[in-house]
């Protein structure tokens, strides 16, 4: 069985009483250890099957096996758990805590995943220097730059061992330089064996990916392998 | 996640805006302030004031002339004077009474050969010093034989002593009054104020029959004072007496009472009233500011729920449950309350010693009250904190993530 299998997914918005259908009935299959690829154009829904896979929202319709479990008749809690333990979550802005240091923002998924204090800051310094950070534990948000924030954000996604790790336009806000750093980092954690999942709408990180897979108005339009 | 984790993140979120914080809990600590200086200044009024009672004796009712009409015009204590028969018969016939003994006191002026103080000169049977739970720290009280002898002895109180003899020795030398040299053989004990803030100490005892003879030269007494049996009894004393008195005075059914039977415990029940109502005034005082105060850690804790809901939503997507964040922000409001709940216990007992020296009250501070408003604080971050919580955890992690 698949990692990831979704069939005849539907995602439907509600605007002022309009029914907006983002998604209109996605079949997919992800496997473990894959670098997937999600492109489109603005608006074609990338974003929403995105926070459908990652577990932060359900399906109007459809089905969601992640993993063997359906998971879209899971209830808020036990989603929770899988966004602690089972997802990693990087995002285009980087949804950092301007308040936490990096060390404090990478050990968050450990708090909530129930690990004492000690364990946690020894853990989150591995993952710090794993992503080249091992200098600047103590940076707030604001005195790092977009790159090393970026970093920060994908130390803070990979520290509770997911099995799977989403990235929406992880490149977005980056230069092109540091962007393919970036990529050559999650291409490295894809060698080690983390599965991938990725969006984008520029072609030059697409190429990273083995799966692209176009969306267009909700549905798949076409899929290439390389 | 663990209740210390909890503990840090509502300190570390609290100390980003510590003017507010402080402002937000400054209801608080004028509430729980009003509390324990309520309770402190309670509780000392309530001790002193028993203090007090025990000090004039216990289980007591004095008996005086009452009011007479005469000609359309009430005079006070023109009733049916009393005389020492009066109380002899009171004590064999009201099985109530467990001791009487006269009242009759004079202010008059004390000489020694180079000092003279006026003072209350009280003239007492053995009786008196049961009936008042008084005793000597020196020499001898005043017997039987110096009574039906009319002996030329006093006692000294602590005032009066200070005044004429300083600090020699007072017992065997001689006091005049009113030109009759008495000999003190006696010092009493300290007793202090009376609940009417008159100075116990200052006076002079004599036996009463010197001082009606000797002194002031009439047949009768002021009145009667007299212990019951028991603080249950005093009713039935109060009977008893009246009945006597009523019979000795050969008052018919229709008349009105020559005289008046006064109990102790009524002057209690007035002063514990008027306590009461400097409590009930700063219980409504600590009631307000505690109510606004709550009112105010639930205005803030909205701001910032709102204020924080990116951040609600970055938790959220790195696994915080709904009851993780739900907790967050009760432990924060309950941490805000409790530091004002602190902080008003401290500035609540200091008041409390302040008024104590400046005001010369009693406070207790009891470890009671310090748990009472402990209890008061925590209740309130936790009702008030709740709701602002509740909208929280509530979030969708999408939407808060989206919030700018
Ligand atoms: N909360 C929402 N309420 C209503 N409509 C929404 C909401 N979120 C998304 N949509 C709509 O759903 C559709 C898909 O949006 P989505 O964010 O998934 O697009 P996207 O492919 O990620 O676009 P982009 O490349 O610009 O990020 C859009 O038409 C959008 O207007
Ligand atoms: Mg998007």
């Amino acid at each position: 069985m698949s990692f990831i299998q979704l069939s005849e997914i539907k995602k439907d918005y509600y605007l002022d009483g309009v029914v907006v259908p983002a998604l209109r009935g996605i079949d997919l299959e992800i496997q473990q250890g894959e670098f997937f690829c999600m492109m489109g154009a603005s608006g074609s829904g990338k974003s929403t099957l995105m926070n459908l896979i990652s577990c932060m929202d359900r399906p109007t319709s459809g089905k969601y096996i992640l993993e063997g479990r359906d998971v879209a008749n899971l209830d808020k809690n036990s989603l929770a758990r899988l966004r602690n333990k089972t997802v990693g979550l990087v995002f285009q802005n980087f949804n950092l805590l301007s308040s936490a240091t990096a060390l404090e923002n990478v050990e968050l998924p450990l708090l909530y995943g129930g690990i004492y204090p000690a364990e946690r800051s020894k853990i989150a310094k591995q993952f710090l220097e794993k992503v080249g950070l091992g200098d600047r534990f103590h940076h707030y948000p604001t005195q790092l730059s977009g790159g090393q924030q970026q970093r920060v954000a994908i130390a803070r996604a990979l520290v509770n061992n997911p099995k799977i790790l989403m990235a929406d336009e992880p490149t977005g806000n980056l230069d092109s330089q540091t962007s393919e750093d970036i990529m050559a980092m999650l291409t490295q954690l894809n060698k080690e064996g983390l599965t991938i999942v990725l969006v984008t709408h520029e072609p030059d990180v697409a190429r990273y990916a083995k799966r692209v897979v176009h969306l267009k108005d909700g549905k798949i339009l076409k899929e290439e392998r390389k | 996640m663990t209740f210390s984790s909890f503990l840090k993140v509502a300190f570390t979120a609290l100390s980003r805006n510590r003017l507010r914080a402080f402002l937000t809990v400054l209801g608080i600590l004028i509430g729980v302030g009003a509390v324990i200086a309520m309770m402190a200044i309670g509780n000392g009024a309530k001790a002193k004031l028993e203090e007090q009672m025990n000090s004039m004796g216990t289980n007591m009712l004095f008996i005086h002339p009452g009011t007479v009409t005469s000609g359309g015009i009430r005079q006070w204590g023109a009733g049916q004077r009393f005389y020492p028969s009066d109380v002899k018969a009171i004590k064999q016939n009201c099985p109530s009474v467990a001791y009487a003994a006269p009242t009759i006191q004079r202010v008059e002026t004390a000489t020694t050969g180079h000092e003279n103080w006026t003072t209350q000169i009280i003239g007492v049977s053995p009786d008196y010093f049961i009936i008042r739970n008084w005793n000597v720290v020196a020499g001898r009280l005043i017997t039987h034989q110096d009574v039906s002898g009319g002996a030329l002895v006093c006692l000294m109180g602590q005032t009066a002593m200070q005044n004429l003899f300083g600090s020699e020795d007072p017992i065997g030398k001689i006091v005049q009054i009113k030109d009759v040299p008495l000999r003190v053989v006696g010092v009493l004990a300290k007793k202090g104020e009376t609940p009417f803030g008159q100075d116990q100490d200052d006076c002079i005892m004599v036996p009463y029959t010197t001082l009606m003879r000797r002194i002031v030269g009439t047949p009768n007494i002021g009145g009667v004072m007299v212990s019951a049996t028991s603080s249950k009894t005093i009713p039935e004393a109060e009977a008893e007496i009246s009945a006597l008195l009523r019979q000795r005075h050969h008052l018919a059914p229709w008349q009105p009472d020559d005289f008046m039977i006064v109990s102790l415990n009524a002057f209690v029940q007035m002063k514990e009233a008027a306590t009461s109502v400097i409590m009930l005034l700063l219980g409504s005082v600590a009631g307000i500011s505690l109510l606004v105060g709550g009112i105010g850690i639930m205005n803030i804790m909205l701001v910032s729920v709102t204020e924080r809901t990116r951040e609600i939503g970055i938790r959220m997507a790195v696994g915080a449950t709904e009851k993780d964040i739900l907790l967050q922000f009760l432990i924060e409001s309950l941490v805000l309350s409790l530091v004002g709940g602190i902080l008003g216990m401290i500035l609540g007992s200091g008041a409390a010693i302040v008024i104590s020296k400046v005001a010369g009250w009693d406070v207790v501070i009891s470890p009671g009250s310090i748990l009472l408003a402990f209890t008061f604080s925590a209740v309130i971050g936790i009702f008030f904190g709740y709701y602002p919580a509740m909208k929280a955890s509530q979030l969708d992690p999408i939407e808060a993530l989206r919030y700018q």
